[in-house]
């Protein structure tokens, strides 16, 4: 019951590591400033405002679902820590 | 379920919670500038209105932000769209200037430089309205420039839709400016 | 750690300021199409009558009423970024008290590239009055075919597309019409 319960919060909190973290600023930072300028230079060509806010949706949809659920791939550096000294041990 | 939160602000302590309050209000005071400068820099006492009607129709629609000036030395021409607030009216209205009548020199024959100086008198209607808007001006017989809050300048679609959404629904104005208000006071970066 | 919480805000957040930076890149990209298309006007001798008008329920007014002709390729003026045009035909004349007036005596949205090449003629739909009881004394009055471009985002803009080259007259009042 409890490991269900946690499992439920881990999977609404969805926390990725420290690695991923930057990976996924990253991706988000590059792609959104490349498919803003790609979306307008598509616009500007096609002379079309359509072209543009559609090819701009989309983009936005895939960097959202590249971004925000918490792929195992942005798991993969999982924090090592020191192991717990015995007490009184020297 | 709330016992987290206010243990976490407990344990922020009172100091905090008045910092946070202080950052709340000088971004308010920060927003209220920007407007006030706004209007100064574009001589109107309000430099961006919402579209509340649909008498503009299809250049401009329910929602709509347009950004207004109102240029000391120029006149207004036929084609321009003005936003203007009749006296005893409760909202401003967008509509196009269809007439301009112009003094050009005043009673003891001297002309005037500035066309400030001349009585402009106007006449006012919606592209998707029939008729003009001699019924709407309550009485007057022309708009004049005392009336006229400024001239349309610049357009973006659908962005002010939030305000109507919030005179429309007044419990979402609530709760956004709840959640906002407790999201400033928990935040601990 | 990044919770999906943090995530949405901050990717949201740069996706709100991409897309401030798209439609300002579109609105300034107006900036670069400066298309000045002209085309002609040609206005019929006007004829005056005396009519009652909404504008005093008991007073005569004395109302012009004209007939024109518009060529005018106004397709240019469509790129990307017009959303519409609001075409319209202005008389500019001086009367007798030395007043100068402006009245838009007809206009028409244009809402695609196909409309724009105009070649019409058309009457004043709007009703055109003195600002007096009547056109005596006024001086001839010129005739324009002026265009708004109005943008899906960015700046409003205007142009004059044709103009009268010689004045036209403000002729006798006719006999009444019922």
């Amino acid at each position: 019951m409890d490991a269900l319960q946690q499992r439920i919060t881990q999977a609404v909190e969805g926390k990725i590591d420290f690695e991923g973290q930057k990976r996924v600023d990253q991706i988000a930072r590059i792609s959104l400033i490349a498919l803003t300028a790609i979306s307008f230079l598509v616009g500007f060509v096609l002379q079309s405002l359509k072209a543009t806010f559609v090819l701009f949706g989309i983009g936005t949809t895939v960097v959202l679902l590249i971004t925000v659920p918490p792929w195992p791939l942005f798991n993969q550096h999982p924090i090592k820590w020191l192991s717990v000294r015995e007490k009184g041990a020297k | 379920m709330f016992a987290d939160e206010l243990r976490s602000l407990r344990r922020l302590g009172l100091r905090h919670i008045l910092l946070q309050i202080l950052n709340f209000a000088s971004v308010l005071a920060t927003g209220l500038m920007i407007w006030k400068g706004l209007g100064l820099a574009c001589n109107t006492e309000s430099p961006i209105v919402v579209v509340l009607s649909g008498s503009m129709e299809p250049a401009f629609y329910r929602g709509d932000l347009l950004f207004l000036t109102n240029p000391a030395s120029q006149r207004y021409q036929t084609g321009d769209i003005t936003v203007y607030k009749i006296p005893g009216a409760d909202i401003p209205i967008v509509h196009r200037v269809m007439e301009t009548h112009d003094d050009v020199s005043n009673k003891k024959g001297l002309v005037t430089a500035s066309p400030l100086g001349q009585r402009q008198r106007i006449l006012t209607k919606g592209d998707n309205n029939p008729v003009d808007d001699i019924d709407l001006y309550q009485g007057l017989e022309w708009l004049e420039r005392r009336h006229i809050v400024g001239k349309v300048r610049g357009f973006l679609p659908y962005v002010g839709y939030v305000t109507i959404a919030m005179n429309d629904f007044p419990q979402l104005k609530y709760a956004l400016l709840g959640g906002l208000g407790l999201l400033a006071l928990i935040q601990r970066e | 750690m990044h919770t999906t919480y943090a995530r949405i805000n901050n990717v949201t957040a740069f996706l709100s300021s991409c897309t401030m930076v798209l439609l300002a890149a579109i609105a300034l990209s107006s900036l670069v199409f400066t298309a000045n298309p002209k085309g002609e006007i040609i206005v019929s001798p006007m004829q005056i009558y005396a009519g009652n008008t909404r504008r005093y329920m008991n007073k005569k007014q004395d109302v012009a009423f004209l007939n024109f002709n518009l060529t005018a390729d106004l397709k240019p003026l469509f790129n990307w970024n017009t959303k519409q045009l609001f075409l319209y035909v202005q008389a500019e004349y001086t009367n007798a008290q030395g007043i100068q007036n402006e009245a838009v005596i007809w206009d028409k949205i244009i809402r695609t590239k196909e409309e724009a090449d105009l070649s019409l003629t058309g009457r004043n739909k709007y009703l055109f009055r003195n600002l007096g009881s009547s056109f005596k004394n006024a001086q001839p009055a010129h005739f324009s075919l002026k265009y708004n471009v109005m943008p899906y985002v960015g700046l409003l803009t205007y142009g004059e597309a044709a103009r009268t080259g010689v004045p036209i007259p403000f002729p006798e009042k006719r006999s009444e019409v019922a």
